[in-house]
């Protein structure tokens, strides 16, 4: 191989003659380079003014659309008096396509320059003329990277130039040690590795960037295309016929094995390329600063690791036994932090709802004479009950977010996700299934929804039977509200326990299926990458709180509302006695006629009453209605009894104490077991029906309700005896 | 052994962030981020901090499968 030949030219045609004169240039040039190679200041340096932004056929993807005009060359042996200015000026049309780092695309803009360049190598193959060229902008300060990109754009067999930018700060480049080369000798160095031209490019000087001499380039490699050495233009490639994200909403995925043997091929070129490319760098410097070890390979000797800040936390934070309990133990921290710094807010939001509040409204209500009406009831015991005790979780679900986003945003919750991946695979399950289970903790139906990620349909069915057992967010108000009535003291370790009792019946839950129905099911290959630990910032931190709170608010306050008139409605509706409706007491009432008649079933597990079952049946719905529920019904069942005197969490340890016979603390942690197992809400059974059908969805609600009332009664008969 | 085979060997059996792959290997950081990249769209390699397996992802890009969850961020 030559090293030094020019960097651009000649570019050979045919016949083996170096020629430039008389070509005709591409109907169209397209700039494709990885984001922030400087492939827009060239767009912009290369048209000037003339240019316009269209959107790509089909999508909502912007284009940059320009005019590249250059100075045409005059044919050899015409002078500048015979030649017609009108035809001194060459036009090509270029595309600013989307940065993409490759062409397997992920995104819809990726997919846009993606599909452009494949519609490109088509027109090409089809034959007809030049239809057009590829300019490859590579980085020279992350040249592996942008190699990378260049070969996959070769393998669709377009003509091709390279175009080579960041030179100035290539001195500054770490990874790479010919990037300090001059300019030109690196260019050159490149385009002898890979065949083709290479300019190098200075885009924000106009006169002297490179623009003629690429306009050249372009123009030479359209009437004499040529391939990248070492790559062989493939139409059928697997690279370049599949996108990541089409093979995954297949059951059956592509030949993995051809896959993975196209990118040990690709990075193998890659390698070779770099390593040639010190190799030539190498000759003119054979020493001092470019030794040998460092010029001939791309490999550096790893030698003696500096042990960063990263490496001395990550070697207790992924090591297996001291990750998982000191996972364990964040957590705990992270409730107890929230239960704890929350409480005192708490109780003053909830005697701001329903005491001055409520007066307020009912108030406000007797000016119209409504005083006493079905509709103080609808508004004070319906609607401001249920909705104002779920405002009291605001600071809790305030204060949970902003630990959760600054474990996030250090990096620590991505080493939790590694080290519990391989927690699960050493119990034998698909670490890949990891991510939506851990969605599953925040809410069940978008995990459900991330279930179509998984690559067989055997191991998305698993998943989504795992799912419902993940505690989602909705159930830790029921937690909160439960642990805080009958364990105030620790009320953060209660609810460490049903998280650590969630993780605990899907990794049961996991073997168990594992071993029976689903034998045929294996663990796929999943690598996690991690990201370096960096310091919170506090000004996105309180964006990201305030969002999640107002998002939580909106949603979970639409269907509150919602659920809330309708249970109201069902207590104004009479089923026995001579009653009007509206003015129903509520054991006449249809809503407590059906969960008088649930109640029985749930009294071996001690929460037998009549507002647990209510409570229980309206959680089926969603589970943030479960708090609302109970306020809403104590509100409404004694509106004005004395001796139902006190807040909601006393009135809860009455109900519980008599229907669990004493036994109220082992009935409460009965319930949240029976709240955490059983179906989460309608809509996730729904999505369960829509990805899996029918049959296994009625299958797993048959399971969830069996098991929840099996775990709560269980639980309960062991706990009353303790 | 390639670069390709070297980056996911490491990073399955040890694991870290792309520089401490890099390091530990002694390639440059652009190979093994094209590297991890382009396994991260095979679907073979997961960068635990930019999806929801810890945590909520945040920024325009939301995955579709975050559509409806309360803790996702528009």
């Amino acid at each position: 191989m030559s090293c030094h030949g020019p960097a651009s030219s000649p570019v050979p045609g045919r016949s083996g003659t170096a020629t430039l004169a008389g070509t005709t240039a591409p109907s169209r040039v397209l700039l494709v380079g990885c984001p922030n190679v400087g492939k827009s200041t060239l767009f912009n340096a290369l048209t000037g003014a003339r240019q316009h932004t269209t959107n790509a056929p089909g999508t909502t993807v912007e284009l940059a659309t320009g005019t590249w005009r250059t100075a045409r060359q005059a044919p050899p042996g015409q002078g500048p008096a015979g030649y017609n200015a009108a035809d001194s000026v060459t036009e090509r049309v270029i595309v600013d396509l989307p940065g993409t780092y490759s062409l397997l695309a992920r995104s819809s803009d990726e997919q846009v320059t993606a599909d452009t360049v494949r519609e490109l190598a088509r027109s090409y193959g089809e034959g007809g003329g030049q239809p057009g060229v590829v300019v490859v902008v590579l980085d020279a300060t992350a040249l592996a990277r942008s190699l990378y990109l260049l070969a996959q754009v070769a393998e669709t067999g377009v003509p091709l130039v390279v175009a080579l930018t960041m030179l100035d700060l290539a001195p500054t480049a770490t990874d790479w040690p010919g990037a300090a080369m001059e300019p030109d000798t690196l260019a050159a160095a490149l385009a002898a590795s890979l065949g083709v031209p290479v300019v190098p490019m200075d885009a924000r000087n106009r006169t002297a960037g490179g623009g003629g001499e690429l306009a050249s380039a372009v123009d030479a490699i359209a009437q004499y295309p040529r391939g990248v050495s070492g790559l062989v233009p493939a139409a059928s490639s697997v690279c370049c016929g599949t996108t990541a994200a089409a093979w995954q909403h297949h059951d059956a995925a592509p030949d993995m094995t051809q896959e993975l043997a196209h990118a040990e091929r690709l990075f193998e070129w890659v390698e070779q390329v770099s390593e040639q490319v010190s190799t030539c760098l190498a000759r003119p410097l054979p020493s001092a600063a470019h030794g040998p070890a460092a010029a001939t390979s791309v490999r550096r000797s790893p030698g003696p690791l500096p042990r960063t800040f990263s490496d001395r936390v990550d070697a207790v934070l992924l090591n297996p036994w001291a990750g998982i309990p000191v996972f364990l133990a964040v957590v705990w921290m992270l409730f107890e932090l929230t239960t704890r710094f929350a409480a005192p807010l708490q109780s003053a939001i909830g005697q701001l709802v329903n005491g001055p509040m409520a007066s307020a409204v009912t108030w406000f209500l007797g000016l119209f004479g409504l005083a006493g009406s079905w509709a103080q009831g609808l508004l004070v015991d319906g609607l401001l009950v249920g909705v104002g005790t779920v405002l009291t979780f605001l600071p809790v679900m305030a204060v949970m977010f902003a630990a959760l986003g600054v474990l996030e945003d250090s990096g620590y919750l991505a080493r939790a996700a590694f080290v519990a991946d391989r927690a699960m695979r050493s119990l034998g399950l698909d670490g890949r299934a990891l991510l939506p289970l851990i969605v599953g903790f925040g809410c069940n139906l978008p995990a459900l929804a991330a279930t179509r990620t998984l690559p067989h349909a055997r191991q998305r069915l698993l998943t989504g039977l795992l799912i419902p057992l993940t505690s989602c967010s909705a159930r830790l108000t029921v937690y909160v509200l439960l642990a805080g009535a009958f364990f105030p003291d620790h009320a953060g370790t209660v609810i460490f326990a049903m998280y650590l009792t969630s993780v605990l019946l899907v990794l049961g839950g996991g073997l168990l299926l594992r071993r029976t129905a689903f034998r045929d099911v294996s663990a796929g290959p999943l690598i996690l990458v991690l990201p370096p630990y960096q310091r919170p910032h506090m000004r996105t931190l309180a964006m990201s709180v305030r969002l999640r709170v107002g998002s939580f608010v909106v949603r979970a306050g639409k269907i509150i509302v919602a659920t809330m008139l309708v249970v109201w409605v069902l207590m104004a509706v009479p089923v026995t006695g001579q009653h009007a409706v509206g003015h129903v007491p509520v054991a006449d009432s249809l809503y407590y006629g059906v969960a008088a008649g649930i109640a029985p079933v749930l009294a071996p597990a001690g929460f037998g009453n009549d507002h647990a079952a209510a409570a229980l049946m309206t959680g089926f719905v969603a589970k943030e209605v479960v708090v609302g529920s109970f306020a809403q019904s104590y509100a409404v069942a004694e509106p004005g009894n004395p001796a139902r005197a006190g807040g909601l969490g006393e009135q809860l340890r009455r109900s519980f104490e008599e229907s669990s016979g004493g036994h109220g603390g082992a009935a409460a942690l009965a319930f949240m077991v029976f709240v955490l197992a059983y179906t989460p809400c309608v809509a996730a059974l729904a999505e369960q029906r829509r990805l899996f059908g029918w049959r296994p969805t009625a299958s797993a609600l048959t399971v969830q309700l069996t098991g929840a009332w099996v775990l709560a009664v269980l639980i309960f008969q062991v706990g009353s005896r303790l | 052994m390639s670069a390709w085979a070297s980056v996911l060997d490491d990073v399955a059996s040890v694991g870290g962030t792309p520089a401490q792959v890099a390091t530990r290997l002694g390639l440059p950081m652009s190979l093994v981020q094209a590297v991890l990249d382009h396994a991260e769209r095979l679907g073979v390699v997961t960068v635990a901090g930019s999806n929801c397996g810890s945590g909520c992802p945040t920024g325009p890009g939301l995955p579709p499968a975050c559509a409806g969850c309360p803790l996702a961020l528009p």
